[in-house]
């Protein structure tokens, strides 16, 4: 406290943070979190509405009637009742892991387009051990399975890190690169090897004693015994892979926000230079996190296999499949949080199994879900584009920021009040409050701006 | 302190200068930011021809103005009169077209492009549609830059040029677009003595050919070696307006600060210990693959600062590298030797360590780029306040998990001890002024109770009131038996603070002096001129040593 010079003039500073300020700066974070993946949303729902405005057929009022009718059964037919609610998360399991893939690279600022790559490496390897080893015990082969798929997994993601930190190969290109040996790796080996006999390009099914108890099934077993139990459980064909996703999340959140691996991950994302200086190796860094990323696909890729039917890899199934895709959006509209990312693969995989229904009740065509995916995704983007304008702007080193939030804290504001007895002036919670200072406080937005910045600045207000 | 204040204004009101009109006059400009507000009303004037200083601590709203008159920034309110024609200015490009140039604090050129093709970006000879022409693009930077006495290679790519050589293209990139009114934005903060000297001649050509020059800065030297004229701002406000040759160090000081400021730092001698820090026959390359250290040596003892004093770019980055364990040497030896009072302890062998091991064995280091190195910006102020020592045992459990709590505490304790100005610790370090992102990092390292604090451009873009304390700290770092390496561009800093001052020229220490040395005797040594006879054997013998 040696330096005064814009120290208010009481005689005990006020305290640096209270509770006030701290619940300010949480919800300030959860506002800002949430605030754009629903803009998002609500944008892509009213551009929905009017493309179902545009096809239908009848008066304007008729018009927005099937809109409103369409958007009502897309939601009962994704979450209306405990048997579609248990067919949307079937979708929403591997969407958890592929976003938590996708996620984790980018937390370490890598675009990671190879999760669906991941996933398939993930699921074929454990097909392998499952149909070589099928006559060995569940309680060995189900781990041993599970473990063989995650490995694939990060074996899979840890060879674009390597590329990465070796060779500077581009993630983007290595992952797609290797999505597509591995897509191609599958049907060679659903066709030939792995080919059931006398069945057309696919595997046979996995042995019965690897597949994965229905949720339902495990809770009748479980806490059955002393509450209600379900009755006809076989209909809820949720399996306990969404328990494990659950599982998953959490350790995603712990590892980011209470491990130093997560604190040394985001200093590599966010200033590789500061990481060299911590002492923190890139290069490690990149390697471990893109293992990490396949790690959690392949983990995606093996309990689909095991959870659902038909516990069989079918020929070309992976080139088809958008899952590790849809990740991309999953994770974007997640803002790479945990919570996010469940929020995230509810709504996608939610959509997709509440479009049968709105096909078939509201005769909206069923790719009307992809329309809003797209436009969801849309939306995010361009909400990401001045974080990637920023991004070569940086690169080009011609970024400019003036500091012109001077002290943020401090006597600045109160400098123009006449001096009074400390009790009275304001302190910098009274600043907070009065939502002067709110607006700075946004994200890594305190700073002066540049004129891209700004215009920024009042994208968010109008939001 | 308030009547103080009103004095200068009244001084400027003077009816001479009213009688020549201005070449720019910004009147009653304000602007606000959420939650801060940048300028209050701030009137400028400044005459043709001449060279006016702005200056202000941080985030006074010079930046603010300058960039409100050069477009990039509109004012909620305000005029501004170019060549007494009030004129709405509302991006770069009507800027540009009313002859006002702006070299940035942090450069806009185009690394990887050349000199000419940066200068000519986006004015082309030919315009827009033809075919860039090569050679008239050269011929035309050529002229300008014999025109001007501002030699430059046009065919060398940017990113092989010293900083104060990519200052130059910047000037002549405004000057190739018809400037007549310069705006240099804190131009000295990365520049070295013998640059500044050097652009301070250029920038006095320049006005007497009456160019107008206005020059943003905070140094107090600068603004008396070069300026006709001075604005002072203070948190948005104008607090004077002065005739440089009428004014003086300390009275502009206290109105930039509003407080008497010690221009000097204030220090016992020194009371030097055992030895911690020995440097043997050091040598490393640079990011280029030339051989930025060659051979260097010197000891640093425990409760004494010793300075390097240099030209930028001869090898002191490199130095520091190498010690904090950011780069590897290609030959020599780092010792670092643990010391309490007059007692040694255990010896440690630094060379070959990486930056976390080199922290571990008790090293400190205050990065040169704060903003590049020294912080992750967007991270908070508590992340920040454990960057390189995550892992210790007081902030990791098992060094795998982090105690938020104790690190919540460690960073509101920083934080307080250091004055760092926040509502809150968990704020992102972006939010902070360059003073106190400064404070972070100097917080951060020197609470790690280190025996050797590796202090590169310590007060780089930092205000008078931030330097003050930083000062004082160092200086209670070496009473309290601490090895100090500084490595500063500013002169003034070395000589202050520094018990013994190394000059390195050319990846070489040519001779060490004491802080009692002319300032001329330090020019020449940094410029490789002739070092006095007896250290000189000293270092013909080491380099005798790494030949053979």
């Amino acid at each position: 406290m040696a330096l005064q010079t814009a120290q208010p003039r009481s005689p005990t500073p006020p305290p640096l943070e209270t509770r006030s300020t701290t619940w300010l700066l949480w919800l300030r974070r959860v506002g800002s979190g949430l605030g754009r993946p629903l803009l998002a949303l609500l944008l892509a729902l009213v551009a929905g509405v009017i493309v179902i405005m545009i096809t239908a057929s009848g008066s304007l009022v008729d018009r927005f009637n099937a809109a409103l009718l369409a958007y009502g059964y897309l939601f009962v037919g994704a979450f209306g009742n405990a048997a579609n609610l248990s067919f949307s998360l079937v979708n929403v399991t591997p969407l958890i892991f592929t976003g938590l893939s996708v996620a984790i690279a980018y937390r370490a600022r890598l675009f990671n387009i190879g999760a669906e790559g991941q996933f398939a490496a993930g699921t074929i390897l454990a097909a392998i051990v499952g149909l070589k080893c099928s006559t060995w015990p569940g309680w060995l082969l189900v781990p041993l399975m599970i473990v063989a798929g995650a490995l694939a997994g990060a074996v899979w993601g840890g060879i674009v890190g390597l590329l990465k930190a070796w060779r500077g190969a581009h993630e983007v290109v290595t992952t797609i690169m290797l999505n597509w040996i591995i897509f191609y790796v599958s049907d060679w080996l659903v066709s030939g090897p792995l080919q059931a006999p006398g069945q057309a390009d696919q595997t046979p099914s996995m042995p019965p004693q690897t597949n994965l108890p229905k949720l339902s099934v495990l809770y009748n077993q479980t806490l059955g015994h002393f509450l209600p139990t379900i009755s006809q459980p076989e209909q809820y064909i949720v399996d306990i892979s969404f328990l494990l996703a659950l599982v998953a999340l959490v350790a995603y959140w712990f590892l980011m926000t209470r491990t130093t691996f997560g604190y040394e991950t985001r200093v590599v994302g966010e200033n590789p230079r500061a990481a060299q200086y911590a002492g923190i190796s890139v290069k490690r860094n990149v390697v471990l996190v893109m293992a990490l990323a396949g790690l959690f696909a392949g983990l995606g890729g093996t309990l689909q296999l095991m959870g659902q039917y038909p516990y069989e890899v079918i020929g070309q199934v992976f080139r088809n499949d958008t899952t590790g895709f849809d990740a991309i959006g999953v994770a974007l509209l997640g803002r790479m949080t945990a919570i996010g990312i469940f929020l995230g693969a509810l709504l996608f995989g939610g959509m997709r199994q509440g479009g049968s229904l709105m096909q078939l009740k509201a005769n909206v065509p069923g790719d009307l879900v992809y329309i809003i995916e797209a436009l969801v995704l849309f939306s995010i983007a361009v909400q990401f584009l001045p974080v990637i304008q920023q991004a070569i702007v940086r690169r080009f080193s011609a970024a400019r920021r003036p500091t012109v939030m001077a002290a943020l804290a401090g006597g600045v504001i109160d400098l123009d009040q006449e001096p009074t007895n400390g009790a009275e002036a304001p302190t910098m919670n009274d600043q907070l409050l009065s939502g002067t200072g709110k607006a700075a406080l946004a994200d890594g937005q305190g700073q002066a701006q540049t004129p891209a910045q700004e215009r920024q600045h009042q994208q968010n207000g109008e939001a | 302190m308030h009547e103080q204040e009103k004095a200068p204004l009244a001084q400027a009101a003077s009816p001479d200068l009213a009688a020549s009109p201005y070449a720019v006059e910004m009147r009653d400009i304000c602007k606000a930011w959420p939650g801060v507000v940048a300028n209050d009303h701030v009137n400028l004037r400044v005459r043709r021809g001449e060279i006016h200083a702005l200056v202000g601590e941080n985030g006074a709203g010079k930046t603010t103005l300058m960039n409100i008159l050069y477009g990039l920034v509109r004012p909620d309110s305000g005029e501004i009169y170019i060549n007494g024609e009030r004129v709405h200015i509302s991006g770069p490009r009507d800027a540009i077209r009313l002859h006002i140039g702006m070299v940035h604090q942090h450069f806009m050129l185009i690394p990887p492009l050349t000199v000419a093709e940066n200068i000519v970006l986006g004015q082309e000879p030919g315009g827009p549609l033809a075919v860039y022409d090569r050679r008239r693009a050269r011929e035309l930077v050529l002229q300008l830059s014999a025109r001007y006495g501002l030699p430059i290679d046009p065919d060398t790519r940017i990113e092989k040029l010293s900083v104060g050589l990519q200052q130059r293209v910047e000037i002549l990139k405004a000057l190739y677009r018809a400037a007549d009114i310069l705006i240099l934005d804190e131009p000295t903060g990365v520049l070295t003595p013998q640059e500044t000297y050097e652009l301070f001649d250029v920038l006095r050509a320049l006005s007497r050919q009456g160019k107008t020059v206005i020059f943003i800065t905070h140094k107090l030297r600068e603004v008396l070696d070069l300026t006709d004229r001075v604005t002072v701002l203070r948190r948005g406000r104008n607090v004077g307006e002065l005739v440089t040759r009428e004014t003086n160090q300390a009275e502009i000081a206290r109105l930039m600060v509003g407080r008497e400021v010690l221009l000097r730092v204030e220090k016992r001698p020194a009371r030097p210990g055992p030895v911690v820090l020995r440097v043997e026959n050091l040598h490393a390359s640079s990011d280029r693959g030339l051989e930025a250290l060659q051979g260097v040596s010197f000891e640093v003892h425990a409760g004494e600062i010793l300075g390097i004093a240099g030209v930028e770019g001869n090898g002191q980055s490199e130095l520091v590298e190498v010690l904090s364990g950011m780069r590897r040497a290609t030959a020599g030896r780092v010792t670092v030797t643990h010391a309490s009072g007059q007692q040694t302890g255990k010896t440690y062998d630094i060379t070959s360590m990486n930056a976390r091991e080199v922290r571990l064995v008790g090293v400190a280091h205050i990065p040169e780029d704060r903003r590049g190195s020294g912080l992750v910006l967007s991270d908070t102020i508590e992340s920040n306040t454990i960057l390189g020592r995550e892992r210790w045992p007081r902030f990791a459990w098992a060094r795998f998990i982090l105690r938020l709590g104790e690190v919540a505490q460690w960073a509101r304790r920083l934080v307080r001890e250091f004055d760092v100005r926040t509502p809150s610790t968990r704020l992102p370090v972006r939010a902070l002024s360059g003073g106190n992102q400064q404070k972070v990092i100097v917080a951060r390292e020197f609470a790690a109770d280190p025996q050797l604090l590796i202090a590169a451009q310590p007060t780089r873009g930092v205000d008078i009131g931030a330097i003050e304390f930083i000062h004082r700290r160092l200086v209670e770092q070496r009473d309290a038996g601490k090895a100090i390496l500084l490595v500063s561009a500013e002169l003034d800093e070395i000589r202050s603070l520094s018990d013994r001052i190394a000059v390195m020229y050319e990846g070489r220490i040519v001779d060490i002096v004491t802080p009692e040395a002319s300032e001329e005797e330090l020019g020449l040594l940094m410029t490789g001129g002739r070092p006095s006879g007896a250290s000189r054997e000293e270092e013909a013998q080491t380099t005798g040593d790494s030949g053979a």
